[in-house]
């Protein structure tokens, strides 16, 4: 008897475990459902980050903001043919979720590069520059270009465009720089590391250290030259050339009508669309 | 000196701002658990009979699968079912790739789960002495009736302290699912790093968020086992 009570007891609190993750997930997909199903747009979904500000990143309450968000929003209102959802991926993990067709466009300030450029389609269209900078403890004064890292180590973002123009000038020049990489570029980890000098540099953009100097206080600065100017540009699969040129003129449009640089200004905090 | 050095870095005040945020994304984090738990017993279930009643074929399935599921990282799992899953089933025709995230980790997790259940399920079921079936026959009892009143409540009693070890394991390992994007504890500190650029804290409070729930699913887990005795043994 006793058992029976027991084991009774058993399956009754499987059965309450199973139901309640049936409604969990019954929630989950209604949700989810209710919007696919308004209109006769074409869904395509977006690969964007979520760790990236001001790009992308979550607000307070969870939801996705950013640059990204903004310009593809206004994108979206002029192309009704589509319909824009975001996915938020780990930054390296966005174009192998591309490749795999998990999302149908890279929106996560992709520079160009060869390396890239081989296996995805790019935009012609850019729409923000990314100058990337040598960025150097406050108080170091020994670093003031590419050739003063000779010998020193620089962290370098795992898949990110600084690691592959340090590659290619290592390449070039018989490795001279000691490329430590990292996962997710903290900045506390990575701007310590210069302060405790466990690395010598990093590379980043004027307005992101900016940034960070207003964070921490004055930690960190930038020296010498852009070891590389580039733009950004939306990434797409081979095959996926109409949804790009569609993109490309609209993007051509707001570039003219001015729509591009007020939404720079307005999340960014100045006009980076064609210069830094 | 220390505290000059981690000025900026480090502020206690903000793991008090990001306790409250982080508990927003809990339930994300404990559904997953609970789901993954629930998939890994019934799986490990049906695997922990395989092998015992050494079905020719599936025996040989199952221990490969184990030692596949217990020997390698469990982020390359996560990445054979998020990635190479939906491409297998996409040469048949199946198209799963645009499934919620959710689905596809809770499939890892549990998988995962399930080949670590399987084995101590096994060795629960076994480690009851031969006696007690030979016991149960000799009574009369069939052998469904064996199992149920007699081998299961002993098992039980067994494989609970290992059972909870790994389900606090899995709390622990779920903390990898924000690769994927999804935003539980641990993906809700990451973006609380990114938007506020103190990260530490962040991570500090999800780790104190880990702590207290480690700490709660071993005390409901030897209380379920103290229960359990007292009923099985006790009187």
């Amino acid at each position: 008897m006793k058992e029976n009570i027991l084991i009774r007891k058993v399956v009754a609190l499987v059965s309450v475990m199973i139901f309640t993750t049936l409604i969990m997930a019954g929630c989950g997909s209604t949700t989810k459902d209710s919007t696919s199903g308004a209109s006769e747009s074409k869904k395509i979904i977006i690969g964007t980050g979520n760790g990236f500000k001001p790009y992308c990143y979550l607000d307070d309450s969870g939801n996705l903001v950013g640059y990204e968000l903004e310009v593809l929003k206004e994108v979206n209102r002029r192309l009704p043919q589509y319909k824009f959802e975001f996915e938020t991926l780990d930054f390296k993990n966005i174009l192998l979720s591309l490749g795999a067709s998990k999302v149908d466009i890279g929106a996560h300030q992709f520079e160009k590069n060869p390396d890239r450029a081989q296996k995805y389609l790019f935009a012609d269209e850019s729409y923000t520059t990314f100058i990337l900078r040598i960025t150097v403890a406050k108080n170091r004064t020994d670093i003031n270009s590419i050739e003063d890292l000779h010998g020193k180590s620089v962290l370098v973002g795992e898949g990110g465009n600084d690691a592959f123009v340090l590659e290619q000038y290592n390449k070039e020049h018989g490795n001279p720089i000691k490329l430590v990489y990292t996962s997710g570029s903290d900045p506390v980890t990575m701007i310590k590391a210069l302060e405790d000098c466990r690395a010598d540099a990093f590379i980043s953009i004027k307005r992101i250290v900016d940034g960070y100097n207003q964070t921490y206080g004055d930690k960190v600065k930038i020296v010498g030259q852009p070891i590389s100017t580039s733009s950004t540009y939306y990434i797409y699969r081979k095959e996926d050339t109409q949804l790009k040129t569609d993109i490309d003129k609209v993007l051509k449009e707001m570039k003219a009508d001015g729509t591009l640089a007020q939404i720079s200004i307005k999340v960014l905090g100045g006009d980076y669309t064609t210069n830094d | 000196m220390w505290g000059e050095a981690m000025e900026g870095f480090f502020n206690i005040s903000l793991v008090v701002e990001a306790l409250p945020q982080l508990l927003t994304r809990l339930h994300i984090t404990l559904f997953l658990v609970v789901a993954a738990t629930i998939l890994g017993i019934v799986a490990g279930i049906i695997i922990a009979l395989l092998r015992i009643y050494r079905i020719p074929g599936f025996n040989q399935i199952s221990l490969l699968y184990i030692s596949f599921m217990r020997g390698t990282p469990i982020i390359v799992q996560m990445f054979i079912v998020y990635y190479g899953l939906p491409a297998i089933l996409s040469s048949v025709g199946i198209n799963i790739n645009r499934w919620d995230k959710m689905i596809f980790l809770i499939l890892t997790y549990g998988l995962n789960m399930a080949a670590f259940l399987a084995e101590i399920i096994r060795a629960a079921i076994v480690s009851v002495p031969i006696g007690q079936t030979e016991a149960a026959y000799a009574v009369g009892m069939t052998r469904l009736q064996t199992f149920w009143r007699i081998i299961a409540p002993q098992a039980v009693l067994m494989g609970l302290p290992s059972i909870g070890i790994n389900i606090v394991g899995l709390l622990q390992d779920s903390s990898i699912a924000f690769l994927l994007g999804i935003v539980d504890v641990m993906g809700k500190a990451r973006a609380i790093g990114a938007n506020t650029y103190h990260s530490l804290e962040a991570y500090v409070g999800a780790a104190v968020i880990f702590l207290v729930i480690t700490l709660l699913l071993e005390k409901v887990c030897a209380t379920i086992e103290r229960r359990l005795t007292m009923k099985i043994i006790g009187d």
